[in-house]
């Protein structure tokens, strides 16, 4: 998944603005190209991409052999694992389901302390340290009935997962600790205060601000270059959830069903918009970010354009044609600036 | 990938006598053909376009069709010739029409199949309307929607047709053309991705292959919902699956395919499809997997991951065993992949060292 259209041009020698031709590096994309030019014949592409090991050498494909044996292997063992206690689990006694969970817990412990937080291995056995945390509780709270509500679940499995996130140095871990607190929040404000907090809008503010605040923490060490926190997916993953918080009220106003301070929400909504907008194109290029601000806003705007003119049957016409036209604005101006960028 | 530049490949190229000394030229001043438009907008596009297309049928509807059996084709057909003409006429990196141009294209063709409904109830000539109609429009309509949508079409349309004629005709253990569907697909993934190299110079070839291989996914998808509708005997599929795969890996093996690794490799994936004969998914996924890593595409292979997870899922779900036999077989048949694997990886070190 490429950040930006930057991220498409072919690979050229560092230092370089004129690209030295004879050390320019082949690729698959280069390689179609030449052959879709029909400068190589089907015959000297195959042979191309055999050189370059996109068709793989007999080396190639044990690796692969072996590696998918592995992955499903080690899938298959799992599964029968857990297919294995869950037959037996009516049958245990209490302290023996604790000390299963907990020791699942101590062994992806001592892993990462073995291998450390450095090594993909070391840190994928802390995510999957801080996952057991959830079913532990869940356990504990199954064997002695303590009552708590689903919300506390989440609210004790978000505490007791955030020392281990704190020092894990791994943006997926940080991202699974937001979507507890996510759930926590939802389910916090549904359990406690029933269904009304969807209609008066308060949970959505909410879980803009916890979504808000991660979102610019995450983006203020992504520009301070954090080298744990580059990766793009999670940041916009959260702007993905920050437009479905905004969109969905704001939805809800336009076609008149709105009250509280749900109403307050397309004001914020403008805001964020304007801001993304901004510093997206101005301090963080990414152009994905702009397109999904150009897709809830055509949302949005179809919606507005909709409920107040079309009346009758022959203005569904006016809808479709109004989609097309703000739809190639958007495209024209989010290839502008990706040129722009390019350039 | 080990990263070669283009004067090593050209001569490489030029020592192996496929390409001229003076074609080298051509070769270094290439460019690979910049993508103006990144996969996230054209798929704005894309969605707003299904959007505005659901607008323009429902205006059709309600207020062209005051008699719809008699206006219905004659607008899709309008539609789609307007559709065709921009298409063929626009400027390529113009967004606006081409999203005109699909709307137009994809709310013709709706209105032409219902046209044709509406004119001819048989199911048989329904199904040869749309096979004929997708054709057409494969080899006019120059569109990666519309490469990629009309194979599965046309291979839904064609389940459908044979099934009809097997119903006149009788069914003999329920119905059971979709093996022939599930057969034709998998001969043409197969063929056509083993051959990509003689296809790349079509812009849109890609599209449509990846359109084959999903209906092809799909369509044995079926052995897991089915079931209990008669079609039961998936072992023809199965069977069929087990053929192409392993005629696959004796290609690929070439000239290894007699050696002890080869003949190993062979038996295992024998062992494989006869365990697997009636989970034909299994055996779909594992051929569309291989065709994936041989032709190095990434995408090809994760949607071959994803439905093999699925049919593993399914596999191992319809076992009629209890939950602790169902248990100790995943757990058995876990360390048989790990233990295999780790053999493989020892079999690589000892050619190494030889």
């Amino acid at each position: 998944m490429s950040n930006s259209i930057e991220d498409n041009k072919p690979q050229q020698p560092e230092e370089s603005n004129q690209p030295d031709k004879d050390s320019l590096l082949a690729n698959t994309g280069i390689l179609i190209q030449l052959a879709r030019e029909k400068v190589l014949c089907p015959a000297a592409l195959e042979e191309s991409l055999r050189i370059t090991q996109v068709i793989p050498d007999r080396k190639g494909w044990q690796n692969f052999i072996s590696r998918t044996m592995l992955l499903l292997g080690t899938a298959l063992l799992l599964c029968g694992i857990i297919f294995f206690f869950a037959y037996n689990w009516a049958n245990l006694h209490k302290f023996a389901k604790l000390a299963i969970v907990q020791s699942t817990i101590l062994v992806f412990v001592v892993i990462t302390m073995a291998k450390g937080l450095d090594h993909i291995v070391g840190k994928c056995s802390l995510l999957a340290a801080c996952v057991m945390i959830g079913p532990a509780l869940g356990v504990y709270g199954t064997i002695y009935q303590t009552g708590a509500d689903a919300y506390e679940l989440f609210l004790g499995w978000s505490l007791l997962m955030f020392g281990w996130v704190a020092i894990s140095n791994f943006g997926g871990l940080w991202f699974i600790w937001l979507v507890l607190v996510n759930v926590f929040v939802t389910l916090y404000g549904e359990q406690v205060y029933g269904y009304r907090i969807f209609s008066n809008g308060a949970l959505y503010l909410a879980l803009f601000a916890v979504n808000f605040i991660a979102m610019a923490l995450w983006e203020y060490c992504y520009v301070k270059k954090v080298t744990w926190l580059q990766n793009r997916f999670f940041s916009r993953s959260i702007a993905i959830f920050l437009h479905y918080v905004l969109v969905q009220p704001t939805l809800i106003i336009i076609f008149g069903r709105g009250q509280g301070v749900l109403q307050i929400i397309p004001v914020i909504y403008a805001l964020y918009v304007a801001a993304i907008f901004v510093v997206y194109q101005r301090q963080i290029r990414d152009l994905f970010m702009l397109t999904i601000n150009c897709l809830s806003l055509i949302v949005v705007l179809s919606c507005v354009f909709g409920k107040n003119f079309v009346n009758n049957s022959e203005s569904f016409i006016l809808l479709s044609l109004f989609i097309m036209a703000i739809t190639a604005m958007a495209g024209y101006w989010l290839n502008k600036v990706g040129k722009s960028w390019n350039n | 990938m080990e990263q070669l530049t283009l004067t090593k490949i050209a001569e490489h190229l030029i020592a192996k006598e496929l390409i001229d000394p003076e074609e080298e030229q051509q070769i270094l001043s290439a460019k690979e053909a910049e993508s103006a438009t990144a996969w996230y907008i054209y798929a704005l596009i894309a969605v707003a376009a299904w959007f505005s297309t659901i607008f323009f049928l429902v205006f059709f509807f309600l207020v062209m069709f005051r008699d719809p059996e008699s206006v219905a084709f004659g607008a899709g057909l309008f539609m789609s010739v307007i559709a065709i003409i921009v298409n063929r006429t626009q400027n390529k990196d113009s967004i606006f029409f081409s999203q005109v141009s699909l709307a137009f294209n994809v709310a013709g063709q709706i209105l032409m199949v219902l046209g044709f409904v509406f004119q001819r109830h048989e199911i048989a000539a329904i199904c040869l309307f749309v096979i004929v109609l997708q054709a057409i429009m494969f080899y006019l309509y120059q569109h990666p929607v519309q490469h990629f949508a009309a194979p599965m079409a046309i291979s839904c349309a064609l389940f459908f047709l044979l099934h009809d004629i097997e119903g006149r005709q009788g069914y003999l253990e329920g119905p059971q053309s979709i093996h022939i569907v599930i057969g034709l697909l998998s001969a043409a993934t197969g063929y056509f991705w083993y051959k990509e190299s003689s296809f790349l110079k079509h812009r849109l070839f890609h599209y449509s292959l990846y359109g084959t291989t999903l209906s092809l996914l799909v369509m044995v998808s079926f052995s897991v919902f089915t079931r209990s509708h008669n079609l039961e005997m998936w072992w023809i599929s199965g069977l069929i699956l087990s053929l192409a795969l392993l005629l696959l890996e004796f290609v690929l093996l070439g000239s290894l395919a007699k050696t002890t690794m080869g003949i190993s490799i062979l038996s295992a994936s024998l062992l494989f499809c006869a365990m697997a004969l009636h989970s034909p998914g299994l055996i779909a996924a594992m051929f569309t997997l291989l065709l994936g890593f041989y032709r190095g595409h990434k995408l090809l292979m994760l949607l071959s991951f994803i439905f093999l997870g699925g049919f593993l899922f399914f596999f191992y779900y319809d076992l009629e065993m209890t939950l602790l036999n169902k248990s100790l077989i995943l757990m058995g048949s876990g360390a048989l992949l790990i233990i295999l694997s780790l053999v493989v990886n020892r079999t690589k070190l000892e050619v190494q060292n030889a």
